[in-house]
C-alpha cells in the first residue's frame, strides 16, 4: 500500500508543479482533462530537469525530492488562490468516457505485472535502484564499468539518460523499491497522449481536435507492436512479450515528452506566451533526458525552428525562449553524461559525414560477429551481402505499411506533409512538417551508420521503437491538416 | 473528405487496442497478476535426431549403460512439450547402437518400473513424472544423471536429491522468471550485506554464447546495491555481438589456468559436491578483490539454464586462505 501511495505522491507533486508552470486560463485555455495531462507531464519534466541539476552539482536525490516537495506544496498553495474555470472540453461525453477508459486500461495493463522485459529491467530499473540506493548517478555503480585492471561494475549502457530512473527512484523514495508500483507513473504516457494532442490543437476546429485525439488513442503502437501477427497465440499471451510498449521502457516517455513540448510550443506561438515557450523548452529538455535519441530530437526541433523561419509569420521571440529554455535545461544532463563512460550508443561519434556517405552510397551491411545459429537466423552468404541502405529502407517501408502497429498513421502523415504547400503561411504547420520529416530522416541516418548488425536490431523492434517517438508531432500535424481542410470547406 | 474518412478509419484501430488491453489484463488476472510460465509458449525439444550425443557424452564408456526414457503410451493424451514419438524412436535406436540398454516407460508410474538405471530422460511431462519423488528416482539411478527434454523438472529438487540435472528443451519464458535464479537471489540477500562487494569468477572456460547465460545481469539487478565486479563488463553487458566476442576473449585468457578446483569446499546450497565451481584465484583476480574491497567471490559456470550447482558464493578470507 505504501508503494502505491509513494507512486501517487510523485504523480500529485508533478501535477502541482506542472499546474503552477502553466499560464492562467484566460491566456491559454484548456479543459480539465487537458490541464491534468499537460500539468502532469510538464511537472514530471520539471522534476527530471531538477534532479539532473541536483546531481550535476554533486547533491543527492534526497535534495531533489525535498525541493520538489516544497515546490509542489507552494504550487498547491498558489493554485488554491487562482480560481479560474476550465475551458469547455472539445469532446462529447461519449468520447471523453472512451478516452478515459482506454487510458485507465492502459494504466492497469502497465502495472498488471511487475517490471519485466530486458530493457525495462537492466537499462532503466537498475539505474532507478542506483539513484534510490546511492542517491546519485555519479557513482561507481554507473561510472565504474571501465577501469585499467580489466574489471568493473556490471551495468548495461552506462550513459543512457536518467529520466525514467528518476521517476522510478522518486516513486519508491519513501516506500522502498517495488517492482510493480514504480511503473505507475509510467502507465500514464499513453493515457495522456490524446489530451496533449487536444491541448496543442485547441485553437483549431473542434472536429479536427476530436479526430486527431481519438486517432492518437487508437494508434496501436502506443500499447503494442504487431498484435495479432501470431494469430490467437497473441491474444492468449498478450502483455508477456517485448512487443508490449507499455511498461518500464523509455520509448513512450520520449514520445510523450516530445508531444508535450510540441503542443506547448504550438500554443506558445499562437498566444505569443513566453511562459509557455519556456515550458515547451523544459519538456524538450526532458525528452533528451529520457533516451539518447531525445537529444537528437532536440536538435531536429531546433533546426526545424530555424528552417521554418525562412517564410512569413516568424515567432522569433517565442522561438528564442523555447530554444534558450531547452538548452539551459538540458545542460545538467549533458554535464552528467560527460562524466559517465560513453559505451555502445555514441551517435555523435558514428553520425559522421564519412559514415553517411559510405552507407548511403551503398556500403555493405556489417557482418555479425556472432554465430547466427544462436539467434535462429541463417549465416550470411559473404558473396552476397546486402547494402545497409537497402535493409534500412526496406524496414522503414515495412513499418509505414504495418497496419497492425500503426493503423493508417503513416498514410495520414504523408497526406498531411503533402498539404504543407497549401499551408505555407502557417509557421506551426511548417514547423511540424519539418519535425516529422526531420525525425524520420534522423532515424534513417542513425540506422544507416549504426555499428551493429541491422537484422539483429530489426529483431529487437527497430525502427518501430524509434519511430513511435514521432507519434505526437504526426498527430498534431494531422490535426492541422484536418483543420485546414475544414477551413477551406467553410470558405 | 478522403482525408477525414481516413482519419475516422484509423480510429477503428481502437478495437484492436481495446482487445489487446483487455486480453493483457484478463491474462494477468488469470495468474493473480503475477507472471507465470503458463502464459508463455510451452518448452520444446528442437533436436530432430533425438540428441543421443548429450546422453552419451556423460559416460566415459557408454557400453552397457542403462537409460530410462520416461515417455508416454500411444493411448496417453499428448501434453504440451511432449517429445514426438518419432524423435524418441530415433533417440532409442541411436542409444542402442552405442551399446546402451534403453528402457521405455510408456507412461507407467516410476514406482512400477523395476530395475536399476544409469540415467533417466524426461520425454513426457505428465504429473507422475514431473512431480516424481526425486529421492526415489535417485535410488534407481547409479550414475545420478537426469536429462530433461521437456523443461519439466525442477533442477533444485533434482540437486537436493544429489542428481545431476541437464535441460535440453528450449524454453520460451523469459530468464527473469527462472525460479532457481530467484532462490539463489534470496540466498544471497540473506548471506551478504547490502554494501558488500562481490567478484564474479568463472570456474571454467565459458562454454556458451547463449544470451540467457548472462546471469550476472539479473543477479546484479536483484541484489542492488551490492557491488558486482566482472571482467571487462563494457563488453560482457553490451549488445549481443559484443557479448559473443567477450565470451570468446574471456575464455581465451584462461583465468582458471593453473588454479586448483576446491571440490572439497562445503557447498552452501547444492548437494552436488563434484560439481563445485569454487577454485583458487589467479593473481589478477586476487588483486582486484583487494583493490575493490570485495567481501565475496561468486564462482559460476556459464550456462543458459540457471542451476544452483553452477554457483558457489565463498567469502574472500576463505578464498585467500586457499592460496
Amino acid at each position: 500500500m505504501l508503494h502505491l501511495l509513494n507512486a501517487l505522491l510523485f504523480i500529485a507533486v508533478s501535477v502541482c508543479i506542472g499546474r503552477a508552470m502553466l499560464p492562467a486560463q484566460n491566456v491559454v485555455a484548456r479543459s480539465r482533462g487537458e490541464e491534468f495531462a499537460v500539468a502532469y507531464t510538464l511537472g514530471l519534466a520539471a522534476i527530471v530537469v531538477l534532479c539532473n541539476l541536483v546531481f550535476v552539482v554533486g547533491l543527492q536525490l534526497s535534495v531533489a525530492v525535498g525541493l520538489s516537495l516544497a515546490l509542489g506544496s507552494y504550487a498547491l498553495y498558489c493554485q488554491s488562490k487562482r480560481k479560474s474555470a476550465f475551458a469547455a472540453s472539445p469532446f462529447s461525453t461519449a468520447i471523453t468516457c472512451l478516452l478515459l477508459a482506454v487510458g485507465l486500461l492502459s494504466l492497469i495493463a502497465t502495472v498488471a505485472y511487475p517490471i519485466n522485459e530486458f530493457d525495462a529491467i537492466y537499462h532503466w530499473a537498475y539505474r532507478g535502484k542506483v539513484l534510490l540506493f546511492n542517491g546519485t548517478p555519479l557513482n561507481e555503480a554507473l561510472t565504474g564499468i571501465v577501469s585499467n585492471d580489466n574489471f568493473g561494475r556490471v551495468v548495461t549502457h552506462p550513459n543512457y539518460p536518467l529520466g525514467v530512473p528518476i521517476i522510478e527512484a522518486y516513486s519508491s523514495y519513501f516506500s522502498g523499491w517495488s517492482e510493480r508500483w514504480v511503473q505507475l507513473p509510467l502507465g500514464l504516457w499513453a493515457a495522456c497522449m490524446p489530451w496533449l494532442v487536444a491541448f496543442g490543437l485547441r485553437n483549431l476546429s473542434q472536429s479536427a481536435i476530436r479526430l486527431a485525439a481519438v486517432a492518437t488513442a487508437a494508434t496501436p503502437i502506443l500499447y503494442v507492436t504487431n498484435f495479432t501477427e501470431n494469430g490467437f497465440a497473441d491474444l492468449l499471451n498478450a502483455g508477456t512479450s517485448s512487443s508490449m510498449m507499455l511498461g518500464g521502457g523509455s520509448d513512450l516517455a520520449v514520445m510523450c515528452m516530445l508531444t508535450l513540448s510540441a503542443a506547448l510550443f504550438l500554443r506558445a506561438t499562437h498566444s505569443n506566451c513566453k511562459r509557455l515557450a519556456i515550458a515547451a523548452g523544459v519538456a524538450l529538455a526532458a525528452t533528451a533526458a529520457m533516451k539518447n535519441e531525445g537529444l537528437a530530437l532536440l536538435g531536429v526541433c531546433m533546426i526545424a525552428c530555424v528552417v521554418a523561419l525562412f517564410l512569413e509569420n516568424r515567432p522569433t521571440r517565442t522561438i528564442g525562449f523555447f530554444a534558450a529554455s531547452a538548452i539551459i535545461c538540458v545542460s545538467p544532463w549533458l554535464g552528467i553524461r560527460a562524466q559517465i563512460p560513453a559505451i555502445d550508443e555514441n551517435y555523435s561519434e558514428q553520425l559522421t559525414l564519412e559514415n553517411v556517405i559510405h552507407f548511403a552510397g551503398g556500403g555493405n551491411e556489417l557482418i555479425e560477429k556472432s554465430p547466427l545459429a544462436m539467434s535462429w537466423r541463417q549465416e550470411t552468404d559473404e558473396a552476397d551481402i546486402p547494402t545497409r541502405r537497402s535493409l534500412v529502407s526496406a524496414a522503414f517501408v515495412d513499418e509505414f505499411f504495418d497496419m497492425r502497429s500503426w493503423g493508417l498513421l503513416w498514410v495520414l502523415a504523408a497526406i498531411s506533409i503533402g498539404l504543407v504547400f497549401m499551408n505555407l503561411e502557417s509557421f506551426n504547420y511548417r514547423w511540424l512538417t519539418l519535425v516529422v520529416c526531420g525525425g524520420v530522416l534522423l532515424y534513417f541516418l542513425i540506422l544507416l551508420v549504426t555499428p551493429w548488425n541491422f537484422p539483429s536490431l530489426r529483431d529487437k523492434g527497430i525502427p518501430e521503437r524509434l519511430l513511435v517517438h514521432l507519434v505526437g508531432p504526426i498527430m498534431l500535424l494531422v490535426g492541422h491538416a484536418l483543420s485546414s481542410i475544414d477551413r477551406k470547406l467553410m470558405r | 473528405m478522403l482525408f477525414t474518412t481516413l482519419s475516422r478509419l484509423h480510429s477503428f484501430a481502437l478495437v484492436l487496442v481495446l482487445t489487446f488491453l483487455g486480453a493483457t489484463i484478463i491474462g494477468a488476472a488469470k495468474t493473480g497478476f503475477v507472471p507465470d510460465h503458463s502464459r508463455y509458449d510451452a518448452a520444446g525439444f528442437n533436436n530432430k535426431q533425438g540428441g543421443s550425443r548429450f546422453i552419451v557424452s556423460v559416460f566415459q564408456n557408454p557400453q552397457g549403460k542403462r537409460v530410462l526414457l520416461l515417455d508416454n503410451a500411444t493411448t496417453d493424451p499428448l501434453l504440451a512439450s511432449t517429445v514426438p514419438r518419432e524423435i524418441v524412436d530415433r533417440l532409442s535406436k541411436s542409444l542402442a547402437s552405442k551399446g546402451i540398454t534403453v528402457t521405455r516407460s510408456y507412461g507407467i508410474p516410476l514406482d512400477k518400473i523395476a530395475g536399476q538405471f544409469d540415467a533417466a530422460v524426461l520425454i513426457y511431462p505428465c504429473d507422475n513424472y514431473v512431480n516424481v519423488d526425486f529421492d526415489k528416482l535417485a535410488a534407481k539411478l547409479d550414475n545420478k544423471a537426469l536429462f530433461d527434454y521437456c523443461a519439466g523438472w525442477s533442477s533444485t529438487k533434482a540437486d537436493a536429491a544429489g542428481l545431476m540435472y541437464m535441460n535440453f528443451a528450449r524454453t520460451y519464458w523469459p530468464h527473469w522468471l527462472d525460479p532457481e535464479m530467484h532462490e539463489f537471489v534470496e540466498y544471497m540477500q540473506k548471506t551478504t550485506a547490502t554494501e558488500d562487494g562481490i567478484l564474479l569468477v568463472p570456474s571454467e572456460p565459458l562454454s556458451t554464447t547463449a544470451a540467457r547465460a548472462r546471469w550476472f545481469l539479473p543477479l546484479n539487478y536483484h541484489l542492488a546495491p551490492r557491488r558486482f565486479y566482472l571482467y571487462k563488463p563494457e563488453n560482457g553487458t553490451s549488445f549481443l555481438t559484443e557479448y559473443f566476442q567477450w565470451v570468446k576473449d574471456y575464455s581465451a585468457t584462461r583465468p582458471q589456468q593453473g588454479q586448483r578446483r576446491m571440490k572439497s569446499h562445503p557447498r552452501a546450497l547444492s548437494k552436488l559436491a563434484n560439481m563445485n565451481t569454487a577454485r583458487t584465484l589467479n593473481d589478477e583476480e586476487l588483486q582486484v578483490a583487494e583493490s575493490r574491497d570485495v567481501q565475496w567471490v561468486l564462482f559460476w559456470r556459464h550456462q543458459a539454464d540457471f542451476k544452483i550447482c553452477d554457483f558457489e558464493l565463498v567469502d574472500i578470507e576463505t578464498v585467500r586462505g586457499w592460496k
